[in-house]
């Protein structure tokens, strides 16, 4: 381990340079391994952007770079949400899609002649490789180079991260990380240092962090309750003022420059703990500058009289403010936050969303194995040596451990702080016992010892090699585990399936890439496409056709109407599909193949969607259900399930088919059942496309029947 | 490289070609281009008599041009189209009493025949066979039982009934309000005899062109009744039209005797009544075929602009609260000719699942079926839709969607400065200018404190 050979400081200059070299080297490797790690998808299918929002990011990215930066700014999208639109420049962060038009059109500059979508498909990686010099660099600061070394190798391959940033997975959170650490690094920087210089480099790194994800909330909140803990702590002092007063100042007028911020900086209840501490931080200096100007009693008294006065203003204005509605109540996702039962019980639309739902603990283990035990060690270190920049990285860790179990993809703002506790817990392991192993010749000469001294030694030198022995093991296991999760769970495309037949071979189900290119080829420029709104970015931007609904669910009753029409009869959702000029249905199937994250499987949450609204008050979830309380699509399945839009879409001359041997006609591999309505006709739409496995159904809906009556 | 790029070219040339043979050879629609080639007319006759007995109505129809082709009903060489080519754009069914019709004739093909923008009349009897019953069903018609025919025992004709009172004289009261279809000159009562149809309730589009009056039923005149009649009264419809949604028009009437030439001549007077020298059959029938062969009633949209006041093309994209203008042509074809069509209640909606705005569209003066509307749009940004849909009795169905995209307004759209925020510009300013001065305060009061 690279962590051995740096105890061994000497003070020679060669020492010094070998020392330096080994760092550059380990950390530079560490860099082309986080890289490399990430290209597993590429290698093994093509490069292709994954799932579902990049698409959309790789559609404004593509939008960026051909139309520049003010049409992708004042873009009004009317391709999407049909026929409402979006307004893509105000609802975006446009950091990422910024990000690779600038490396895009940088490169293009010097004649490299690489096409947006390998900008895109490659941009996670070569962050990725950011993150793990960042990464070193803040845990040098709050440790040493050893302690980051360890962690910048260790974020390089750790899956919590990897889960996000495989090349091809094109996303926010992709460069967020890298930013979210930047900030911190500079935020420690400035703590240390007091400079208005670095104070001002966190925000310009705080406003790059807002500019690419949502998520910066998170880090507004941090950075304000770790100066806050200071204050508690009587740790307080100019040096944390001149940070935290710059940072707050610039960082929020700099986040108020993107449009989807907008004034929720100055206005909504997420961001009041910053400005609270901007004002206490404030009150603090100011009741100190006066402290070192008065006498006691004089103080006591203008304390007191001061103190009841600001209380009372602040509840005052405070509550005037939210009665007027000038500060937002909370939004949904941050109350799910805070109370994981929140957005089931209120908001199904976040709730259906797989990623929202609250974290197992398998998968704690599955992505940070060897870090979950480490991290209590890399406590304990920070703890043993309290100091203003460790307590930040106490903080950070508590928290986000917390929120990691509310919401799974939370995991990723985790995933940093394990590696960087990892990182010094293993430095600071090593470091006590790498000093007791035998130096072989060197160190013996320099003092006789007794024989009694002699055997402790030897017996601690034992000791200590078993115990370097089972951390480098361990750590040898953590490389092992890495690889494989990231081999084997993060790094398919999801949008090209894979699986193995019963003689071993590889199958590739291209359903998707297929239908869509129906669609691109075979439909009018402006035909409307109605799908379940997982679907809505990857139709727009490889269908190029007009959607109904998609990921960005910024309209919950829009989503509901199409909902409705999923789980409404035939007739019922033809005057809902008439309503909203709806040409193709498309439903994704997966019953021939086993696919299971099928339109069926998350029909429940369109029927739920549905009801929630006024317009769908009729639909129920219990009606969906059989008589004895579970969802089925056989025999036992109730009435309106079986005849449902939705069922019928799917399982369209589905009775008819084959699917495994011995098992009757129309039967579903997913729900390991035989269908309990076979043999039906549509009236209202007619099968326009199926793809090679099923995997995608496209219905056309038919127009009014040319003499009044069908 | 060259011979190669020949060779591309020529293939394109090639495929183009067959293209364009593709195109011409499965064209599945009418041919409504040339005013010659819209009258090739099939008539399908069960009794070559019919030629005789209703020479008046035949005469007409050839004197107006149509080129009639007598068929008999169970023909097998019969056939509407030939080579995916629809031979006549007209089918006239003058064959209550067949079964089954002769060749590719179905009642099928016929459906197939006006989705593909035929015109029929057709006529059933109290003897109607199942073909002309199963056509019927087709558009919306029922015809009554065998046997039966509509009776009336009051406002039967008493000249030429021979007391079954099954000939009975219409009011053209009865008719339906829509001068476009049967014309405005029938004055006289309507002679019928026939059995009565019934009109599928569900189907929008059927009209009842004639109905019989409140005091007559349908039932067989030789059997004493012993069930509720399947009509009574007004809902005895004697003559029903459909208009499909493509604008093809069928007429269907329950008499075949309606059309001929004894009925055309035939004088009428009801029991006790006044007495006409002749009957309405004539006039009515005269403007039910000009109706249904699409001589009257067929309207046009074209032209059809839309632009920012002040502009002449559209844009790529409207923005909210812009004004526009929306022009369009309506045109009637009237003896062959398109001429400009007048009325006052054509409306525009501009709508994105609801209407935000409805207007009416007003003639401008001087050309000649130009009308226009101008208003704002919406303060909405989306995908909205200009739309006509005019519906009106007798005219063939005119809708047109011409979608637009209305943006919000671009970054360098709003106002740059705001009274209101005045106080706040000048705070902004006055603290520039502050902390410049503070700054030179500090800097020299400082300097005079350290060199005291």
């Amino acid at each position: 381990m690279a962590v051995k050979l740096l105890k061994s400081k000497s003070g020679d200059t060669t020492a010094q340079k070998y020392e330096t070299l080994l760092k550059l080297s380990i950390l530079s490797l560490g860099a082309i391994l986080s890289f490399s790690t990430r290209l597993f998808s590429v290698l093994r299918y093509e490069s292709v952007i994954h799932e579902f929002d990049p698409y959309f990011n790789y559609r404004t990215t593509k939008y960026l770079a051909e139309e520049g930066y003010y049409s992708f700014h004042n873009w009004f999208d009317d391709r999407a949400w049909y026929p409402l639109g979006r307004i893509i420049g105000g609802t975006i962060y446009p950091g990422l899609m910024i990000t690779s038009a600038v490396l895009h059109n940088f490169l293009n500059f010097f004649n490299f002649a690489i096409d947006i979508r390998n900008v895109c498909v490659f941009l996670a990686p070569l962050f990725s490789s950011f993150t793990t010099i960042v990464t070193y660099l803040l845990t040098k600061e709050l440790k040493d180079e050893g302690a980051g070394l360890t962690a910048a190798v260790m974020i390089a391959i750790v899956p919590g991260y990897i889960s996000r940033s495989v090349a091809g997975s094109y996303d926010n959170e992709g460069i967020a990380i890298f930013c979210m650490l930047l900030t911190y690094y500079t935020w420690i920087k400035a703590v240390k240092s007091g400079s208005v210089a670095w104070a001002a480099a966190c925000s310009l790194a705080y406003f790059y962090m807002v500019s690419s994800w949502g998520g910066y909330v998170f880090l507004i909140n941090l950075i304000p309750l770790h100066v806050f803990t200071l204050m508690i702590t009587g740790r307080f002092s100019h040096r944390i003022y001149v940070a935290y007063s710059t940072v707050y100042c610039i960082g929020t007028i700099l986040s108020m420059q993107i449009p989807f911020v907008g004034f929720q900086p100055v206005q909504s209840s997420e961001h009041m703990l910053a400005l609270g501490v901007f004002g206490l931080s404030q009150i603090i200096s100011f009741i100190d500058y006066l402290k070192s100007k008065m006498s006691k009693e004089n103080f006591d008294v203008l304390f007191q009289a001061l103190f009841t006065l600001v209380a009372v203003t602040v509840v005052a204005v405070g509550s005037v403010l939210m009665i007027t509605g000038k500060i937002s109540p909370w939004t949904g996702r941050f109350y799910s936050l805070l109370d994981p039962s929140y957005a089931k019980n209120n908001i199904p639309i976040i709730a259906s969303v797989s990623e929202h739902q609250p974290t197992a603990w398998s998968s704690f283990y599955f992505d940070l194995q060897l870090l979950v035990f480490l991290f209590p060690v890399g406590l304990y270190c920070c703890f043993s040596n309290l100091n203003d920049s460790n307590i930040f990285i106490i903080l950070y860790g508590m928290t986000s451990i917390y929120f990691a179990g509310v919401m799974v993809r939370l995991m990723l703002v985790l995933a940093p702080v394990m590696c960087v506790l990892g990182g010094i817990a293993v430095s600071s392991l090593l470091g006590r016992f790498m000093k007791d192993i035998d130096q072989g010749g060197k160190g013996q000469d320099k003092r006789p010892v007794k024989p009694k001294e002699q055997a402790a030694q030897g017996r601690r030198n034992e000791i200590s090699l078993a115990f370097v022995g089972m951390l480098t093991f361990f750590l040898v296991m953590y490389a092992f585990h890495c690889t494989w999760v990231t081999s084997e769970a993060y790094s398919s495309p999801s949008i090209v399936l894979s699986a193995r037949s019963y003689d071993g071979s590889l199958i590739i189900f291209d359903d998707f890439r297929e239908a869509y290119y129906w669609l691109r080829m075979n439909t009018p420029p402006d035909a409307k496409i109605m799908s379940w709104w997982d679907y809505g970015y990857q139709i727009t931007a490889m269908a190029n056709r007009t959607i109904l609904v998609d990921n960005n669910t910024w309209n919950n009753t829009h989503i509901s109407r199409v909902g409705q029409a999923m789980a409404s009869p035939e007739d019922k959702a033809y005057e809902i599909m008439r309503e909203l000029d709806v040409d193709y249905v498309l439903v994704i199937f997966g019953g021939l193949t086993g696919y299971s994250s099928d339109d069926i499987n998350k029909f429940l949450w369109m029927v739920r969607i549905g009801g929630s609204t006024d317009r769908g008050n009729h639909i129920k979830e219990q009606d969906y259900y059989s008589p004895g309380g579970e969802f089925r699509i056989d025999r036992e399945g109730s009435p309106t399930m079986l005849n449902c839009l939705m069922y019928k879409l799917c399982y369209y001359r589905f009775g008819s088919m084959y699917t495994e041997g011995g098992k009757p006609t129309g039967y579903d591999r997913v729900r390991n059942a035989e269908i309990g309505n076979k043999d039906f006709e549509l009236d209202v739409l007619e099968e326009a496309y199926t793809t090679e496995h099923w995997l995608v159904r496209i219905y056309k809906v038919k127009d009014l029947p040319n003499r009044g009556a069908r | 490289m060259s011979t190669n790029n020949q060779r591309s070219w020529i293939q394109f040339g090639l495929s183009q070609l067959l293209l364009v043979a593709l195109c011409l050879f499965f064209t599945e629609t009418v041919n409504t281009q040339s005013p010659q080639a819209n009258k090739n007319t099939l008539v399908l006759v069960d009794n070559l008599a019919i030629k005789e007995t209703h020479s008046t109505f035949f005469r007409r129809l050839q004197e107006n041009g149509y080129q009639l082709t007598f068929k008999m009903s169970d023909d097998q060489a019969l056939s509407l189209k030939k080579y995916g080519v629809w031979l006549y754009q007209n089918l006239i069914l003058f064959a209550p009493g067949t079964d089954e019709l002769g060749g590719d004739l179905s009642p099928e093909a016929i459906a197939e025949f006006v989705d593909a923008g035929g015109n029929i009349l057709a006529s059933g009897s109290p003897a109607a066979g199942d073909a002309i019953r199963d056509l019927a069903a087709e558009f919306g018609v029922e015809l009554d039982d065998v046997g039966s025919s509509v009776i009336d025992h009051l406002n039967y004709d008493a000249r030429n009934d021979k007391g079954k009172h099954t000939i009975i004289a219409v009011d053209p009261k009865n008719l339906v309000d829509a001068p476009i279809i049967v014309g405005k000159e029938v004055q006289a009562p309507l002679l019928y005899e026939g059995s009565s149809l019934l009109v599928d309730p569900e189907n929008p589009l059927v009209l009842e062109v004639l109905v019989a009056s409140s005091t007559s039923y349908s039932y067989d005149p030789t059997k004493p009744i012993s069930e509720y009649p399947h009509t009574v009264g007004r809902n005895t419809v004697l003559i029903a039209a459909l208009q499909a949604r493509n604008n093809a028009r069928v007429v269907f009437s329950g008499s075949l005797d309606f059309f001929s030439d004894k009925f055309f001549s035939a004088a009428v007077q009801k029991q006790g009544g006044q007495l006409f020298e002749k009957s309405g059959n004539e006039a009515l029938v005269r403007s039910l075929t000009d109706w249904v062969f699409k001589e009257n009633g067929v309207l046009r949209l074209s032209n059809i602009t839309h632009n920012k006041v002040g502009e002449t093309s559209p844009p790529a994209e409207y923005t909210i609260t812009e004004e526009v203008v929306y022009r369009a042509v309506f045109e009637e074809l009237k003896g062959g000719v398109w001429t400009g069509y007048v009325s006052d209640d054509i409306q525009l909606e501009f709508l994105r699942i609801d209407p935000f705005v409805r207007t009416t569209l007003k003639r401008v003066p001087g050309k000649s079926g130009l009308y226009e509307a101008k208003f704002i749009v919406p303060d909405v940004y989306g995908v909205f839709q200009f739309k006509i849909d005019y519906h009106r009795k007798g005219y063939t169905f005119v809708n047109s969607a011409t979608q637009v995209s209305v943006r919000p307004l671009q970054h360098t759209q709003y106002e740059r400065f705001i009274p209101g925020a005045f106080p706040y510009y000048a705070s902004a300013f006055s603290m520039m200018v502050g902390v410049c001065l503070l700054s030179c305060v500090f800097l020299h009061i400082r300097e005079k404190d350290k060199s005291e």
